[in-house]
């Protein structure tokens, strides 16, 4: 039996800005065992981020609030832990790793420094050499090298800056790693290395990973279990193999599938999804989706859906009873 | 963070429409900035005080007349902020000093901004020689430190309001250029321009059409804080005596007429100095409140 | 580094050159005449020509520019029509007092700026922020004279612990430099805390947080640097122009510095002097822009690469 490593469970968060209340993450159900890789998949603005910076718990301050709901790490609550006890844990048990490396890393410092930093806040017993030894061996697992650790972050490419930053996240072998789309920002050909090296290092290290992404090629790639998130809500959830190859799916999904270009079966052209997500201040009732959904009824619209269970695999939807 | 690319994801598309719901939009942001309407309302009751002074106060007897019988009199019911050491009301001469601060301060903003537009649009869009020659100008103009130009020359023409709106002009002419200059630059190669220009659209149009349209924010902020800077200016050179001259009611020239008086009557120099401070505080707020409407990413 | 600072100080020349021509031009085109003034409304003719001829202002417009101009060149800016002393030995006899005015200005609008702008944007939005930017706003819309003839009013008439005017202690000088630092003191808390608040809301700031660092570290290493940089800028800037800028002050407080002498020099048509205060004055002030510009590089390694190329 799997070894739970974080369990969220009926997480809701709120973001409150002047005008309104934006409601970015309701009642999100999510489970990751050690060594487990969770796609996190949906379109921008469907929460993914806001999930990930909720188990920080960096969501932006006076204006993001977790609202409800547990996250436990290990069994033991992180929302009733304190900042300082926060701080022990990022960078530590937990690191993360940002969608836009060219905006991550500190212009001023050098990148080695910035390794650095994290191993002097999390091991304050090494001493320098200790430390610097360290950040050699990260630079050479990253495959970059060591000697261009004077560097400062203008002097490298985007790719190589996402090693750094990769780097800096697996610096104390985290248990958890959250990748907030760390390729999207890159080239099609450095994606393919960044997500490949990523791949090996949390095999090795035996990290688990929460991937954001709304790639499901990348997904089919690299995920054990497959999230869908769609307004905040988590629409589908299950195995690779439930979601590439299952029967039965949540509308969304199927279209999500049907935005993608097949090489196998000649189509003549793509099945976007019609219509736009809803706004996340102003929610319709009953299932989000349903303006948008092809095989709407009238239920849909007034009640939210049910949580469907086959096997490995849960469905937020009417249709499956 | 999620919030952040989600204003500007909804941010991006507001730009293509047309120019006048994007003032439409500005309005409506800057509208719901207390402060800025603070000021704008304080702004606008200086403007009308400063236009109608004349339907409640006669120039000849109640500004400059002098009357020693009632000198260095305490603020009362007659006399709402004293008399000065000629027995003149100081509320009136506060009151009419506001003509001639507004009228300083809008009358060099006009003349730099259209100086300053041509130049500077001149200048961004044809670039060449023509942006080296006028922006190398300007970079002397404004390489003379502090109000030095400004003083010198006032002092070589001597006082009195032409010469000050002249040297306070050209004291301001370089830095609208160099804004207007720059926001030319930024939208000279935006898509729309490169469209009309596709259209066979003709330079100066171009220009008068699209361009100057849409620099307009900036150029607005800068305005408003300009009039700002003039009124202390004006104030200032008058109060060392090369500005506008007594009696005439300048708020400079009222606190340098104060300040002979400061061991016995310091009360003189509160009401000129409020006045001030209240013009200027107000056209600060617009400016501010102008440039968060402007630029809504500031804000949060 | 070095090919920019050489482009940078090659660049001046021209820049001196179109002010000392402006201010040729203001000085002879403007009615006045140095000698008429000098020997007063009793002189005759004849002798108000000689003197003229004395103090070189009978040549037409060019000829004089040209003679001034290639004087200067070989480093003679003259003498001072009223004085008869080389124009710089007066220039350098006042200008200790305008530059400890305007850097004790400068230090205190730093010291303070930096801190309170700092102190409200870790604090954005609380009672206190509000509070200090609604003070702040006030200060910058208070005319600098002004604000001088309240301190002459408070501690030099009802205290009586300041002296209200002169040059010769260091404790003249409080006032005055209170006095000229209170406006750039504003524009640095304005600037520190928009900068400052930029800076908090970037990435790397977050990716700090996520490493695990305390809030201190957070504020004072990561952010501050970075938010540091606009601000250097601007104390440079207003450094450069203070010099300028203090004629009022000097004004209220009567301090014998370049301001006072700037005046004095344009009203009695000194052109050699005037040119010589203005161009000393404006040659210094481009300077400590290169300087900061230089300092700049040595915070923002960006820049640095962008120099050297």
């Amino acid at each position: 039996m799997e070894e739970k490593l974080l369990e969220i469970k009926d997480l809701c968060v709120e973001y409150h800005t002047d005008e309104d209340n934006v409601y970015a993450v309701n009642h999100v159900d999510l489970t990751i065992n050690k060594g487990e890789t969770l796609g996190l998949v949906g379109e921008t603005g469907a929460g993914k981020t806001t999930t990930a910076l909720s188990i920080m718990k960096l969501l932006p301050i006076k204006i993001g609030e977790i609202t409800s709901g547990e996250i436990k790490l290990n069994g033991s609550s992180i929302i009733s832990k304190s900042e300082e006890e926060m701080r022990k844990i990022r960078g530590k048990d937990i690191s993360m790793i940002f969608q836009d490396p060219m905006t991550s890393l500190n212009p001023v410092y050098t990148v080695g420094d910035q390794v650095a930093e994290v191993i002097k806040l999390h091991y304050p017993d090494y001493n320098s050499s200790q430390v610097e030894a360290r950040v050699d061996e990260l630079f050479l697992m990253v495959g970059l090298p060591p000697e261009r650790k004077t560097e400062f972050p203008h002097q490298f490419s985007g790719g190589m800056k996402q090693r750094i930053v990769i780097a800096m996240a697996l610096a104390c072998e985290p248990q958890l790693l959250l990748a907030d789309e760390p390729t999207t920002a890159l080239d099609v050909t450095i994606q393919a290395q960044v997500l490949q090296m990523m791949k090996d290092l949390k095999e090795k290290l035996n990290t688990a990973m929460i991937l954001i992404t709304h790639d499901l090629g990348v997904v089919a790639q690299t995920c054990d279990q497959v999230a869908i998130m769609y307004a905040g809500e988590i629409i589908e959830n299950g195995t690779v193999e439930d979601i590439f190859e299952g029967k039965d799916h949540h509308p969304y999904t199927i279209g999500l599938f049907g935005s993608i270009p097949d090489m196998e079966t000649k189509s003549k052209r793509l099945h976007p999804i019609d219509g736009l997500m809803p706004d996340p201040s102003n929610l319709p009732k009953g299932c989000k989706f349903n303006p948008r959904c092809p095989h709407c009824k009238d239920i849909c619209r007034e009640q939210e859906p049910p949580v469907y269970v086959n096997g490995t695999q849960t469905i937020r939807c009417h249709l499956f009873k | 963070m999620s919030v952040g690319t989600g204003t500007q994801a909804a941010a991006a598309p507001m730009q293509k429409y047309k120019k006048r719901s994007q003032i439409a939009q500005i309005w409506g942001r800057f509208k719901k900035n207390k402060m800025a309407m603070g000021g704008l309302i304080l702004f606008g009751i200086m403007l009308i005080v400063a236009i109608t002074a004349p339907l409640f106060i006669d120039y000849e007897v109640d500004v400059i007349q002098q009357t020693i019988s009632e000198r260095f009199q305490s603020p009362s019911a007659a006399h709402w902020f004293g008399t000065d050491q000629f027995g003149r009301d100081i509320f009136s001469r506060v009151f009419w000093g506001a003509r001639i601060s507004m009228f300083v301060g809008v009358v060099v903003v006009v003349i730099s901004l259209i100086i300053g537009s041509i130049l500077g649009a001149a200048s961004g869009f044809f670039g060449g020689w023509l942006d080296n020659v006028i922006m190398r100008f300007m970079d002397i103009l404004l390489a003379i430190p502090g109000t030095m130009l400004a003083i010198t020359i006032v002092a070589a023409l001597g006082g009195g309001i032409q010469n000050l709106l002249l040297a306070l002009s050209i004291e301001q002419i370089p830095k609208m250029t160099r804004i207007v200059r720059s926001s030319v630059l930024t939208l000279k190669t935006q898509d729309y321009i490169e469209a009309a220009r596709a259209c066979g659209t003709t330079n100066a149009r171009i220009i008068y059409r699209h361009i100057l349209p849409n620099a307009i924010g900036p150029i607005l902020v800068q305005a408003s804080l300009t009039v700002a800077r003039t009124i202390i200016s004006v104030a200032s050179m008058s109060f060392i005596g090369l500005g506008i001259n007594p009696p005439e009611p300048e708020w400079g020239a009222m606190l340098s007429e104060a300040k002979a008086q400061l061991m016995n009557y310091p009360y003189l120099v509160v009401a000129p100095g409020l006045a001030i401070i209240l013009t200027v505080t107000s056209l600060t707020l617009i400016g501010d409140g102008l440039r968060d409407a402007l630029d809504p990413k500031m804000k949060n | 580094m070095h090919k920019y600072i050489i482009k940078r100080l090659l660049m001046l020349i021209p820049v001196m050159l179109g002010i000392s021509f402006i201010l040729y031009s203001i000085m002879t085109l403007t009615p006045g005449d140095p000698a008429q003034l000098i020997l007063g409304p009793g002189a005759t003719e004849e002798a108000i020509e000689l003197k003229r001829q004395e103090l070189g202002t009978d040549k037409g417009f060019w000829e004089g520019y040209v003679d001034w101009l290639t004087n200067a060149v070989q480093g003679d800016f003259g003498t001072s029509y009223r004085s008869k002393e080389p124009v710089f030995n007066e220039v350098f006899a006042r200008f200790p007092n305008t530059l400890k005015l305007a850097s004790s200005a400068i230090i205190l609008s730093v010291i303070f700026g930096i801190g309170i702008g700092i102190f409200q944007a870790v604090r954005q939005y609380s009672m206190s922020d509000n509070i200090i930017s609604g003070i702040t706003l006030v200060l910058t819309s208070m005319p600098d004279f002004w604000i001088g003839l309240i301190l002459i009013i408070v501690f030099a008439v009802w205290l009586k612990v300041l002296p209200a005017s002169g040059a010769n202690h260091w404790y003249n000088f409080i006032m005055p430099a209170l006095t000229a630092s209170v406006g750039y003191t504003a524009g640095t808390i304005r600037l520190t805390r928009s900068s400052m608040l930029e800076v908090i809301r970037s990435d790397y700031i977050r990716t700090a947080r996520a490493k695990g660092a305390a809030e201190k570290t957070i504020i004072f290493k990561h952010a501050l640097k970075n938010a540091l940089l606009p601000v250097v800028t601007l104390i440079g800037i207003n450094l450069g122009w203070q010099l300028g800028g203090t004629i009022i002050v000097e004004q209220i407080f009567a301090i014998p510095g370049i301001g006072t002498l700037m005046i004095g020099a344009v009203r009695s048509k000194d052109t050699p002097l005037l040119m010589a205060s203005v161009l000393f004055v404006a040659f210094l002030s481009a300077l400590i822009n290169l300087i900061t510009d230089i300092l700049y590089a040595y915070i923002d390694p960006r820049i640095k690469a962008e120099y050297s190329k």
